[in-house]
């Protein structure tokens, strides 16, 4: 009984980690959508009048060196880099789980190729593909988006793979197979499905490594260029003038870690409650 | 004299490279019902998946007639002809039956679907009342992964039902489910097997459910079928010492030994 309850309690408070993690993260979304309706000056104006001007009222964050204001640029950063990360998320999730599931069903050649390419970018650290790719194909959104998708695909293939290979010996599998279901479909209706939570949670956590990725190779100056705004290329363009202006490292700096944060947690929070669900 | 609807001569099989299956020799005739019993790891489950086709058994000697025709020589299409319409299947997992996430309403009405059938609300829950599942409008809108594994058996036996099956093949059917709820699966089995004629080819390890339905008792071991004869025989002079040991060792209930003619569960009020 005691044992029963206390079962039900942990899973209660799981429950409301979720709750509470999912919360801050529509948050930050809408802010990130809202940035617009919500900066309180035009986060591309320069100024030379007030460069590099401590927060203050008009300007909660304070400027930065051509005295655009911080706040202004920090949420209008928030849409760009949470846009991109998810759209880079939702990208290498459709093509590594198309990957996976055809390597998983089909298995043979097609399956030791692309599993084979997987290892060989399995085999580096991601960031140094990432650094050596954009570096190659030079800055921008498009590039860095390259970069990090080249090896990020990888992880939800192997995933929708080990899956797919486990549930083609099934035997609703096989009914349908005898019933003269084609292989497309047994993928969609019957695979598919029962691959996408363990996928979804796994793209919940790519989110905050992806956003270390962007930020981190619009730092680099591989990324996304000034003028636009994203926290990366923020902390790059300020760090030089640290010591004068902390505020344009600290801001996109924090909001970088909050909503890096915010994810991982949510991801953590999903992936706890999932094997908590697996093992009852 | 009955039409034979299922004839497996000298049928040798193996997954892989291990050999599963021996020499078995059986025939079914239409409305006749043959019980194989055995232990675990006799290869009475594999005999089934040969006939049906499914989980890839390689058949590595003798022959499987189905309706007339050879099994192994069928293109896949003939199959899907033979397989739902003609033999009916009912699995030994019901959790791996049917897709845990699927509704079944979805999954049956494929199933029909796939059979040349029409789906029937009304027929689905005559079925499912047959085995002892109220509410069928409410558990068709379920997911299996919802139900316990015994109500998920209790569905893939509705289903099996539903196809009206000339032949059906039942691999272990009750063993999910509860004293009550077997016996009332056992009477709707009986029950098809007279008034539709439904031939019966049933694997158990229950030697209560084979002396109450079987016309026949085929007893398997090592891969091999090492006695069949008609159920009165097995059941009361068995040649094979081993067939001997299995009906002395039919479960002691209530410190009483049980002989071979009274066996537990509750089965054997016929």
């Amino acid at each position: 009984m005691k044992i029963k309850r206390s079962v039900s309690d942990q899973r209660k408070k799981q429950r409301y980690r979720i709750i509470a993690a999912s919360a801050a993260a529509v948050i930050l979304i809408a802010v990130a959508l809202l940035a617009p309706m919500l900066s309180p000056n035009d986060p591309y104006r320069t100024n030379s009048a007030i460069i590099r001007h401590a927060p203050c009222a008009a300007y909660p964050f304070g400027t930065d060196n051509l005295g655009r204001c911080v706040l202004s640029r920090v949420l209008m950063g928030a849409r760009t880099t949470i846009a991109v990360t998810f759209f880079l998320v939702a990208v290498s999730f459709v093509i590594g789980t198309a990957i996976g599931l055809l390597c998983g069903y089909y298995g043979g050649r097609i399956d030791d190729l692309l599993m084979r390419v997987a290892d060989i970018m399995l085999a580096f650290p991601q960031m140094v593909i990432a650094i050596a790719v954009a570096g190659i194909l030079g800055g921008g959104i498009a590039g860095a988006m390259t970069a990090l998708g080249i090896t990020m695909w990888t992880g939800f293939a192997r995933l929708s793979r080990s899956h797919a290979r486990t549930l083609r010996g099934m035997p609703y599998i096989q009914a349908a197979l005898l019933s003269g279901k084609s292989g497309p479909y047994i993928m969609l209706h019957h695979i598919l499905p029962n691959v996408l939570e363990p996928l979804l949670t796994n793209a919940l956590t790519q989110i905050g490594t992806t956003m270390i990725g962007i930020s981190g190779l619009s730092f680099l100056g591989l990324g996304i260029v000034p003028p636009q705004a994203e926290w990366g290329s923020m902390i790059s363009e300020s760090r030089a003038y640290i010591q004068i202006a902390p505020w344009a490292v600290l801001f996109p700096a924090l909001a970088t870690i909050l909503t890096i944060l915010v994810f991982n947690y949510l991801g953590d929070a999903v992936m706890e409650y999932r094997m908590a669900e697996r093992h009852t | 004299m009955a039409k034979e609807l299922l004839s497996i001569e000298h049928l040798s099989a193996s997954y892989g490279e291990k050999d599963v299956l021996t020499d078995i020799s059986l025939s079914v005739k239409a409305g006749q019902i043959i019980c194989i019993v055995g232990e675990s790891g006799s290869g009475k489950s594999t005999l089934l998946k040969a006939v049906h086709g499914m989980d890839r058994v390689r058949v590595t000697g003798g022959s499987i007639r189905a309706f007339g025709s050879p099994v192994s020589a069928m293109t896949d299409e003939q199959r899907r002809s033979l397989l739902g319409g003609e033999i009916g299947l009912i699995p030994q997992n019901p959790a791996g039956s049917f897709n845990p996430i699927r509704p079944f309403e979805a999954q049956l009405r494929e199933t029909m679907q796939s059979h040349g059938r029409q789906f029937d609300p009304a027929e689905t829950a005559r079925a499912f009342e047959a085995v002892g599942l109220a509410d069928a409008r409410g558990l068709l809108r379920l997911r299996p992964y919802e139900l316990s594994g015994g109500m998920n058996q209790r569905v893939a036996i509705a289903a099996a039902m539903l196809l009206k099956p000339r032949l059906l093949l039942c691999d272990e059917v009750t063993s999910a489910l509860d004293v009550t709820t077997a016996g009332k699966v056992i009477r709707e089995l009986e029950q098809m097997n007279r008034e539709l004629g439904t031939a019966i080819l049933m694997v158990t390890h229950h030697l209560g459910i084979a002396r109450r339905m079987a016309e026949k008792i085929g007893i398997m071991k090592d891969g091999r079928m090492i006695e069949l004869e008609d159920a009165d025989w097995i059941l009361n002079a068995p040649v094979q010492e081993y067939t001997r040991q299995l009906l002395r060792d039919v479960p002691k209930l209530a410190g009483r030994e049980r002989s071979g003619e009274e066996s537990a569960g509750g089965l054997d009020d016929r």
